[in-house]
């Protein structure tokens, strides 16, 4: 009798073993019902410190996951240094949290550091998961139409994180013009759309006193380089040569930056002839943002054209509506090209092998995907901040047929509340959502601005074979490029800015100059990076 | 008539005029002070005008000298906002807890190496100036403190600073100041070490301790690195702590905000606390130094030492 | 001669004691620690932990010196951190010295409270004022030139050698209140029977602060020109990397700005930590020569020297 029922044990025990999908499946209810898991987890999520979120434990977000999933969530919040204090965890071996949400702190995780945390065997790789449980993700994948996973696997094959992508024509194209209508419409000029055009618009503005005060104190294009952005040139660049986003570029299957072409050296000499006559103003490169934006904001105008994603610093100002959208400027050929910047998808959750319940876990952060929880993360709870556009109500794209998605009936965004999770932990949302926002025409915003012109930087896009989404690196490549890479880019951009600036010794139109530069570039290293990116090409996207 | 000292009292009419020389010195003296005081006080003006002003007119520069736009929005957000006063209480008890560690450990250290005759004495200077210099790096003294188990603790805030060696070599170095003859007149008597410290140095040293003492207190209130890497339950964080994810909030994902008026909304939260924000969180820490300005008054010395 | 040493040091064993606790604080938070910095000589992953990474020697400081601007990052460190000693150091002092002589009490208090406020002022909002006054357009400085030459000038930060300026006299600014403390200290400490034989004298207010209150406070700044001397290739980071831009980085990439772009502070890129321990080390190695440099030379000139 005993050793039957010892026989009788051993084979359940070794069948339940074999079959961990089916012993697991038992906490979880069918894909679809309420709540998820039947029996109540307690989950552990490590999470930064949010200046915008007053409360992890109580804010309504979290409670309506709780509610949803039948979870209980306690969270370990770290401060701006996050990443840095998890990697000393894991150096140190400490325990870590169930959960790593990384994408409440700026800055955010990068994919390297990610991998290194893989490495130290830390993560939990989520492959079968998504396949057997992601419900929600793989619903998000069809909503977008882009399968984003790949673009945050790691090298080894492994995805380790549950990545938040956001989808957002606007953001696609940074690098809009913008120009001061009531000074074109005085001096009666048709809106610039390439270099001669540009050239003369902008000595009209600087010599015909526009603004009428008799004075010559007119600024005709100024930007600000000041904290993140650096790319108001690249409308000017994209003339000569496709100005990628980073400044890597590829061409008939081959990397190369165009940093290094002759194209480039005219674009510059271009730019160089234009801040030479005063016609853009050499505080682009020093003055901070505020600074730009009270010029922008003078009491009698001063500022002709700008770049960017918005006429700069116009927000709620009273000259939101009197900076205008133009076309992106034409080469040599009558080819139209603007920047673009993809949209990718970004680590923002991982699951961390001290977690006792991965399966649940996955479940839990797979809820987030969501069509209306991705809305929900940033605009707040449906129905109370922002409801649902009426039916067959068409979105105001210019010349771009968008249905309506929704509308915000209060805004939550910059101010301090306990609603939403900030667009913290993961979530994704198409096109759609951002293209079909209800926005309001009076008193205009500058996202107003950005969608009626938005239809003519779509069309100026590279081909898909022209432009590189991601570079992701092997562990092996990343040590033999990565600080040859920060050297590069740091000299790129600073003799960019004296090759504009004539300063420094760099002049543009001295043959020796150009040359020196091209050889410091190799110097640096700049052959043997593109040989490994040249390898990751064609490993990625051939 | 000769002026007579004045120790710590209003000072005695003066019979004798100053010579012609003295005069053109306090002149100069004089307007120099004029001018620095104009010169540091601008930027409080400065910082304390942008907190009453509104969050535009600070974005777009506007405030130069007055407040633009009167508004006291910015103070009842700072009041609002609920972590200040979790911050300010933690910060108060590191400031209080740390600097009295501080202050005991660096006078022991002070003491000690400052007699002169003391076996080893070069020896023990060169270990402690050592560390001024050669830190192991961040990772070495992270895996340190986990191995001491005060991680996350409220202590990984308070022993690992607990001597600065430079201040320890200004408290020295004042110790060395006080004459000899006292200590020596002291071993006469039959005084202990000991009690050499606590009944003759303490009461001499008012002066160092209080500069040391608020020295270590300004470094505790303004800390924030080790708060940032050690840790993670906000209940523990200090004010700067906080203040400081305000401040450096721009590293703004481009990608994922929705359009420029948003970038706008961060960054208007951000002017808008910011000035308040800085007013709330130096006030305290300004209010210290007049407390102890009354320990620098002349005379300390006086009749300690006869002959 | 052994006898006579253990006679000695048995003499002195309530100083010992004194030393006892801060030594061990020092052996633990500091010495223990040190083992790790061997980091430098390794390439460390985060999986292999310290002993595990592969060791490659010097690699890493040859990495660093391969760096296309490495001398000019160095040059940059060295000029700004010199002119910022050379500036800096004496104007404290004579602050101190003008301010102690001056007779109105109340008046004195006021500018040191007011003098040494500045310090407190976080550095963001210190860029944020010097970036609005030296703006060519609307600040200070460029409506004044405005008003006297009838152009705009250029922008002074757009300036490699004006930013060296800028940024030195800057901290001199926002920092000699508070460096002044220590000398206020020490000169409330000075004798004033010594005043009053100078008086008897004869001798004018400006003698007397050349010959009494100058030799007074010579030990303490002595003391702090040799501390600062072991920090000359430690400039910090934070202020100069707001001040930053392209224009002017052929005089404002400093180490420690090169450093914390290598990821140690930007957050998310994978942190180099042993390129980071070995240019630590190297600014250890050269601040150590220095202080021992200076210090041997004031040990020779002076009875004042560190050990």
């Amino acid at each position: 009798m005993k050793k039957t029922l010892a026989m009788v044990l051993t084979l359940v025990m070794a069948l339940a073993m074999m079959c961990p999908a089916l012993a697991d499946s038992g906490n979880f209810n069918p894909d679809g019902e309420y709540p998820l898991l039947k029996e109540k987890v307690a989950l552990t999520v490590g999470i930064g410190q949010h200046a915008n979120v007053e409360d992890w434990e109580t804010n309504w977000q979290t409670l309506l996951i709780e509610e949803l999933a039948n979870v209980d969530l306690s969270f370990v919040t770290y401060g701006s240094e996050m990443m840095s204090q998890i990697t000393l965890a894991i150096t140190s071996e400490a325990e870590l949290p169930d959960i790593l949400i990384t994408n409440a702190t700026s800055g955010g995780l990068s994919l390297e550091l990610l991998y290194q945390w893989a490495l130290a065997g830390k993560l939990v790789p989520l492959n079968d998961y998504v396949e057997q449980y992601g419900y929600y993700l793989k619903d998000a994948i069809a909503r977008t139409g882009v399968d984003f996973l790949p673009l945050v696997t790691s090298p080894d094959g492994c995805l380790y994180t549950m990545p938040q992508y956001n989808q957002s024509l606007t953001n696609e194209a940074t690098d809009k013009i913008w120009i001061y209508q009531p000074w074109l419409d005085k001096l009666e000029l048709a809106a610039p759309t390439n270099a001669e055009e540009l050239y003369n618009v902008l000595k009209a503005f600087k010599t015909l006193d526009p603004n009428g005060n008799g004075e010559a104190d007119e600024i005709p294009l100024i930007a600000s380089t000041n904290e993140y952005e650096d790319s108001w040139w690249r409308a000017i660049m994209n003339m000569y040569i496709y100005a990628a986003d980073e400044h890597q570029s590829v061409k008939d299957g081959k990397v190369f930056y165009y940093a290094a072409t002759e194209e480039y050296r005219e674009g510059l000499k271009y730019i160089r002839s234009l801040l030479d006559e005063g016609l853009i103003d050499p505080m682009t490169f020093t003055a901070d943002k505020a600074q730009v934006r009270a010029l922008v904001n003078a009491e009698v105008p001063v500022v002709g054209m700008t770049m960017g994603q918005a006429p700069f610093g116009t927000v709620n100002t009273p000259r939101i509506g009197e900076y205008v959208g133009i076309e992106p400027f034409k080469d040599a050929n009558g080819v139209a090209r603007t920047t673009f910047t993809p949209s990718l998808p970004k680590p923002a959750a991982m699951i961390t092998n001290d977690c006792d319940d991965p399966e649940a876990a996955f479940r839990v952060l797979d809820l987030f995907y969501r069509d209306d929880i991705s809305i929900i993360n940033h605009w707040g709870e449906e129905g109370v901040h922002w409801e649902r556009a009426p039916e067959g109500m068409k979105a105001s794209m210019k010349n771009m047929d968008f249905n309506a998605s929704f509308k915000e009936l209060e805004t939550l965004w910059g101010t301090v509340q306990n609603v939403m999770w900030y667009q913290c932990g993961p979530w994704a949302r198409e096109y759609a959502i951002a293209s079909g926002r209800i926005i309001p025409e009076n008193p205009l915003t500058t996202a107003y601005g950005a969608n009626m012109i938005q239809y003519a930087y779509s069309a100026a896009y590279p081909a898909a074979d022209e432009y590189i989404p991601r570079f992701i690196y092997t562990e092996e490549e990343s040590d033999e490029i990565s600080l040859m890479l920060t050297d590069l880019e740091t000299y790129i951009k600073t003799a960019r800015t004296n090759f504009m600036m004539n300063a420094e010794g760099m002049d543009i139109n001295s043959d020796e100059s150009w040359n020196n530069y091209l050889d410091q570039l190799n110097v640096i290293g700049m052959e043997d990076i593109l040989k490994v990116q040249q390898a990751v090409y064609d490993r990625m996207y051939k | 008539m000769i002026q007579t000292a004045s120790v710590g009292k209003k000072p005695v009419k003066r019979r004798i005029k100053d010579p012609a020389g003295d005069k053109v010195l306090y002149g100069i003296v004089h307007v120099l002070m004029i001018v620095l005081l104009i010169v540091t006080l601008y930027p409080l003006i400065y910082v304390i005008s942008a907190s009453f002003s509104s969050p535009q007119a600070v974005s777009t520069g506007q405030v130069v000298l007055w407040p633009v736009d009167f508004s006291l929005r910015g103070y009842q957000e700072v009041f609002d906002y609920k972590v200040v006063w979790i911050g300010y209480e933690n910060t108060l008890f590191y400031t209080v807890v740390g600097t009295l560690v501080n202050v005991v450990m660096t006078l022991c250290a002070a003491f000690a190496l400052s007699k002169k005759t003391l076996p080893g004495r070069s020896f023990f200077t060169f270990l402690f100036t050592f560390t001024m210099l050669f830190s192991a790096g961040i990772v070495p003294t992270y895996l340190n403190l986990k191995d001491l188990g005060i991680v996350n603790t409220r202590w990984a805030l308070i022993l690992p600073g607990a001597i600065s060696v430079y201040n320890m070599i200004v408290t020295r170095t004042f110790i060395q100041n006080i004459p000899n003859e006292l200590s020596e007149a002291a071993a006469i008597d039959g005084c202990s070490d000991f009690k050499y410290f606590t009944a003759i140095l303490l009461p001499l040293s008012k002066a160092v301790i209080s500069v040391i003492s608020l020295y270590y207190a300004v470094s505790h209130w303004n800390s924030y690195f080790n708060a940032m890497i050690y840790l993670s339950d906000r209940d523990m964080f200090p004010l700067q702590l906080f203040l400081r994810d305000i401040l450096v909030m721009n590293t703004i994902d481009a990608s994922s905000i929705m359009d420029p008026e948003e970038a706008q909304a961060m960054e208007g939260m951000r002017d808008l606390l910011k000035y308040a924000m800085i007013v709330v969180s130096t006030v305290p820490i300004l209010m210290v130094y007049p407390f102890i300005q009354k320990y620098f008054a002349k005379g300390v010395m006086v009749g300690s030492v006869k002959g | 001669m052994n006898r006579k040493l253990l006679r000695r040091i048995i003499n002195h064993w309530q100083i010992y004691c004194f030393l006892l606790l801060p030594l061990i604080y020092l052996i633990l938070f500091h010495y223990v620690p040190m083992v790790g910095a061997q980091i430098a000589f390794r390439k460390f992953t985060i999986r292999s932990g310290i002993w595990g990474s592969k060791w490659v020697g010097l690699d890493n400081f040859t990495r660093f010196f391969k760096t296309y601007n490495c001398w000019t990052i160095i040059k940059n460190t060295i000029t700004i951190s010199g002119y910022s000693i050379l500036a800096g150091f004496p104007i404290p002092i004579i602050f101190a010295l003008l301010l102690n002589c001056m007779r109105q009490e109340r008046y004195k208090k006021a500018i040191q409270t007011i003098t040494y406020m500045p310090h407190f002022i976080s550095t963001v909002v210190i860029v944020g004022m010097i970036l609005q006054i030296c703006n060519p357009r609307v600040g200070l400085y460029g409506t004044f030139a405005h008003l006297l030459t009838g152009k705009y000038p250029n922008d002074p930060l757009g300036n490699p050698t004006v930013f060296t300026h800028l940024y030195v006299w800057t901290g001199i600014w926002q920092q000699f209140g508070w460096n002044a403390i220590v000398y206020l200290a020490a000169l409330s400490s000075v004798d004033p029977q010594l005043h009053e034989a100078a008086i008897i004298d004869g001798a004018s207010r400006w003698k007397r602060i050349l010959q009494v209150d100058l030799p007074c406070i010579l030990p303490t700044a002595t003391i702090m020109l040799i501390l600062r001397a072991g920090s000359v290739m430690s400039v910090g980071y934070e202020k100069i990397y707001l001040m930053q831009n392209d224009l002017n980085i052929g005089a404002s990439e400093v180490i420690s700005t090169y450093v914390y772009k290598l990821g140690l502070g930007a957050s998310g890129k994978i942190p180099n930590y042993s390129l980071a321990t070995a240019i630590g080390l190297f600014n250890s190695v050269v601040n150590l020569v220095l202080i021992s440099v200076v210090n041997a030379i004031s040990k020779k000139m002076s009875e004042t020297s560190l050990w």
